[in-house]
């Protein structure tokens, strides 16, 4: 469902469930991720807010970087090829499936997760990460920051400085890597959000033994809830007339129940898709499996279907 | 698709009423808006499309498609004309990562046949009193016009042991697998998808078939072998023919003449009939036309009607309350009623006032197709009974009694043979269907003889099937959510104990011996629990559970507000006058009445002709 919100001065926001009109818009080269401080006030302030806080020394992470960003499209290649070498060297997060494992087999609670999550997709970045309370703490913290409407949260957080501390603490554990700091502190999130989902199925009376893991992993996967755009020029859409710093929000996990495939889950076929997308779905895959979930089926090809199919198509009924 | 504010208003008093108690459970006032409110939600999140990239081509159209239905149901939707055509896929009414088929071990997981056995079986017949058995046959020939998963592979089969001590022949049960569709690059992901071999749209194709050939056949003129140059239907002395090189010989011929009874073959004889009378009709007025053009409007016509009494008369018998009977007569004529919509037509083009029927067409959030738990929730085979019983209308004296298996596939014809075709017709609307509760299932359904066989006794059979348990394993292969994950998908109240799925404390325990876990209980048998659930089950009045309400008021509307000739297309222009006055004076009643006039004095004081009839002799 797609709906507008627009108050002349206040706010001009479009929300998008739709998977077809997610794939139609993310071809718009008008819609970017430049926020800039534009439009009416509750957009600037948005947009203000992801620039200050999405970011490492002035470098936008990678989630919010702009379409022609100096490297971007280099970086986001050489990472997915990185991610590609390593699945192909073996189970992903080797070191951590155990953990994850017994966290969908019931053992340990969301922290716990969290710094398991958090550990496995550090190593990919820094070879001894280490996801601890500190680091889970500075990335619930870091993920919620852009979006928080709680003033009182948004007092305390101001006075303790604990959004710039979290974003410090997570920096240094990546070594500034502004990839590595998306991965950690906002992205770890959703891999978590899809493991406390393939627990709640691991314990679904029945599930495990009915369900292969290719099942299992489009059941639990989960995407990011939201991913904002900005309009950088005036457009006529079929969302409607939209002005330079409209905000249009993608959302992506309620347009998953429509279209579980990696186009909206990871935006793959968009230029800002995600280069961790085979690396997730083969570590939940495995977490799966590790748990002790049936393994995955085996792959049918495009086309496969028994050979009576067709013949069946072509009859008449009995 | 964006939705109006009223109909959030309306989406939001659905939740927070459905929160503590089910819609019925509330004042006339506030169950009637609740019911808008809940097809609103449904409308929103609960229609998945299952069409992936690349989409199906649709064939070359076999008739005018701006103003007639093709054979295979293409070119409805002028934008998309695959859409409902015959072998598109079922869509889903539960999201898509939630619909992944069951694989074995669990598939199997209980027991299929253990179910059949200690939770369907019939040991006496639980009828409905205030319904006649047309209700059964009606509803098999509606289902037949709307979905079918066509034949399966021979070769493929599901297999498992039946429980230890079970009789079942050589102590294991093979149920052919549902072939999918074949996977297409936009598959990647997602669940296996299934086709139905029907047109998806409300078009008559039990009668006309959904391609261009089954139709030519159900035309055919013997004497040329080419469709008839009237228009009409081949009839034998007002009788279906047998059906030229049927596997079963002596079958009679329809669009769809599969899992043949006599009820079918009396609902599929009137309406063929109705299309010849319509062909009459029209002829009156256009004395030139072609036969081909008079099919197609008869088509037309003759669909509109079925549509029209399946909405505003089958299914207010089934919901035989004051909220269900509104719901279906606004969905035809609107809020403002038959009286207001006869006397001046429409009143704006919404379908809050004067219906479906001329607003315009609106597939909500996904393209039209039914559903694979449409096809479950319909899966109401406890509606059938055992034993039969043939009396003269005349003096209510019986001729024959028979067995379900000597009233099926080609023993229809014996039987017409022994009773003239309106005291068959009389016997049935004299007769109860079973009540869609647990240990109600039909015998004859659960040991039956294999399609095609020559022996339709099962005691003689090469082949039997328990269609029980393929019920059971039928939805489970094909993703179809187990009861308490379904309610949970349509935002119903969720029972969390066998104690809160039914009052019946036997049912309980029994329930509880087989599945161990409310969650493990599958769809169908969790409908047939709650008819005995006050709290939270099937509402007063029901014929069936409201589990399978939910669907049926999110699709009953769906077959109407997706389909071009109810919506914009439902109009004198594209029906003719005659044909158009046709469907607004027309309803079953008068069916009966021109094709089986000696039965008037039977029915003539029933409200519904689906309650039972009078039976005779009357004066």
């Amino acid at each position: 469902m797609t709906r507008r919100i627009r108050i002349p001065g206040v706010v001009d926001l479009v929300r998008i469930d739709e998977p077809d009109v997610i794939a139609q818009v993310s071809r718009e080269k008008r819609l970017d991720r430049d926020f800039v401080e534009t439009g009416p006030f509750l957009n600037r302030y948005i947009a203000r807010r992801v620039r200050q806080i999405l970011q490492v020394d002035g470098t936008p992470l990678p989630s919010v970087a702009p379409r022609d960003y100096v490297h971007r499209a280099e970086k986001q290649a050489a990472l997915e090829e990185n991610l590609k070498q390593l699945l192909a060297n073996g189970d992903p997060a080797p070191d951590h499936l155990d953990a994850l494992a017994a966290y969908v087999k019931g053992v340990g609670g969301d922290a716990t997760v969290g710094m398991a999550a958090q550990e496995a997709i550090g190593r990919l970045f820094v070879s001894d990460y280490r996801g601890t309370g500190k680091t889970w703490r500075a990335a619930c913290i870091f993920d919620a920051a852009p979006r928080n409407f709680n003033p009182l949260r948004g007092i305390m957080w101001a006075l303790t400085a604990a959004v710039w501390r979290a974003r410090r603490t997570l920096a240094r554990a990546v070594k500034d890597n502004p990839a590595g700091m998306h991965a950690t502190g906002i992205a770890v999130h959703s891999l978590v959000r899809s493991l406390k989902a393939m627990r709640e199925l691991w314990h679904e009376p029945g599930a495990r033994d009915r369900l292969n893991a290719d099942a299992a992993v489009a059941r639990s996967l989960r995407a990011p809830e939201q991913v904002l755009r900005q309009w950088a020029a005036p457009a006529v859409t079929g969302l409607g007339e939209m002005r330079p710093g409209a905000l249009t929000m993608l959302q992506l996990d309620a347009a998953r129940t429509r279209e579980p495939g990696t186009e909206i889950v990871f935006m793959s076929e968009s230029w800002s898709r995600c280069p961790a997308t085979l690396w997730v779905a083969a570590l939940l895959r495995a977490v799966w499996t590790r748990a002790g979930g049936a393994p995955a089926a085996a792959a049918s090809a495009p086309g496969a279907a028994p050979a009576a199919k067709a013949a069946r198509a072509a009859g008449v009924a009995p | 698709m964006a939705t109006r504010g009223y109909e959030r208003l309306l989406g939001r008093f659905a939740r927070l009423t459905g929160r503590r108690r089910p819609w019925y459970r509330w004042p006339f006032l506030i169950a009637t808006t609740s019911l808008a409110g809940l097809r609103i939600n449904m409308r929103a999140g609960n229609l998945f499309d299952t069409e992936t990239a690349p989409q199906p081509d649709a064939p070359t159209p076999s008739a005018d498609f701006r103003t007639q239905r093709t054979a295979d149901g293409s070119y409805n939707d002028l934008g998309k004309p695959w859409m409902g055509m015959a072998n598109a896929r079922f869509g889903r009414n539960a999201p898509i990562p939630e619909t992944f088929g069951e694989q074995p071990p669990g598939l199997f997981e209980p027991n299929p046949r253990l179910i059949s056995e200690k939770l369907l079986r019939r040991e006496t017949f639980i009828p409905v009193p205030h319904l006649n058995l047309m209700v059964s046959a009606w509803l098999q020939f509606m289902v037949h016009d709307w979905v079918s998963h066509g034949e399966n592979d021979r070769s493929l089969k599901h297999e498992f042991p039946v429980p230890p001590g079970d009789p079942w022949p050589g102590g294991k049960m093979s149920i052919l697998k549902t072939l999918p569709d074949p996977r297409r690059p936009g598959d990647e992901g997602r669940p296996d998808a299934y086709t139905n071999v029907e047109t998806h749209w409300w078009d008559g194709s039990q009668i006309y078939g959904s391609s261009l050939k089954r139709q030519h056949l159900v035309r055919r003129d013997p004497a040329t072998n080419a469709p008839r140059a009237d228009g009409k239907l081949w009839l034998e002395n007002e009788h279906l023919p047998e059906q030229p090189e049927a596997k079963n010989p002596g079958q009679e011929l329809a669009g769809v003449n599969g899992n043949w009874w006599i009820g079918l073959s009396v609902m599929h004889t009137l309406f063929a009939r109705e299309h010849n009378a319509i062909v009459d009709r029209l002829r009156i007025d256009y004395p030139n036309a072609d036969g081909e053009w008079l099919f197609q409007k008869a088509r037309l016509v003759n669909s509109a009607l079925m549509a029209k009494i399946h909405t505003t008369e089958w299914t207010p018998a089934l919901m035989n309350s004051p909220e269900g009977r509104l719901a279906m007569r606004v969905n035809w004529w609107g809020v403002l009623g038959e009286e207001y919509t006869q006397s001046f037509g429409r009143f704006g083009s919404g379908e809050l006032f004067s219906g479906i029927p001329g607003s315009p067409v609106d597939h909500h959030t996904a393209p039209y197709a039914m559903t694979e738990e449409f096809v479950a929730v319909y899966r109401m085979h406890s509606l059938i009974p055992d034993d039969f019983s043939f009396r003269r209308h005349g003096t209510d004296e019986e001729v024959m009694n028979a067995k379900f298996h000597e009233v099926m596939r080609s023993n229809v014809k014996n039987v017409y043979a022994k009773v003239p075709f309106d005291d068959v017709l009389y016997s049935i609307a004299t007769s109860h269907p079973g009540a869609l509760a647990l240990h109600n299932y039909p015998g004859s359904l659960r040991r039956m003889s294999e399609f095609p066989s020559k022996m339709m006794d099962p005691d003689k059979a090469e082949v039997v099937q328990d269609l029980a348990a393929t019920d059971i394993l039928r939805d489970r292969e094909r993703g179809v959510p187990r009861y308490c994950a379904f309610r949970r998908h349509l935002g119903m109240i969720v029972p969390k104990s066998f104690e809160e799925l039914t009052d019946d404390p036997v049912w309980q325990k029994e329930l509880k011996l087989v599945y161990g876990d409310v969650e493990r209980v599958d769809l169908l048998v969790g409908t047939l629990a709650e008819s005995k659930n006050k709290r939270n089950g099937t509402p007063p009045g029901f014929g069936f559970s409201d589990t399978a309400f939910r669907i049926f008021i999110l699709l009953a509307s769906r077959r109407l507000k997706s389909d071009r000739f109810f919506c914009e297309d439902f109009r004198p222009e594209v029906y003719t006058p005659a044909g158009f006055a046709w469907v607004r004076d027309n309803n079953f009643r008068s069916v009966l009445q021109r094709h089986a006039p000696s039965l008037a004095a039977h029915f003539g004081n029933v409200r519904n002709v689906f309650f039972p009839w009078s039976k005779g002799p009357l004066v």
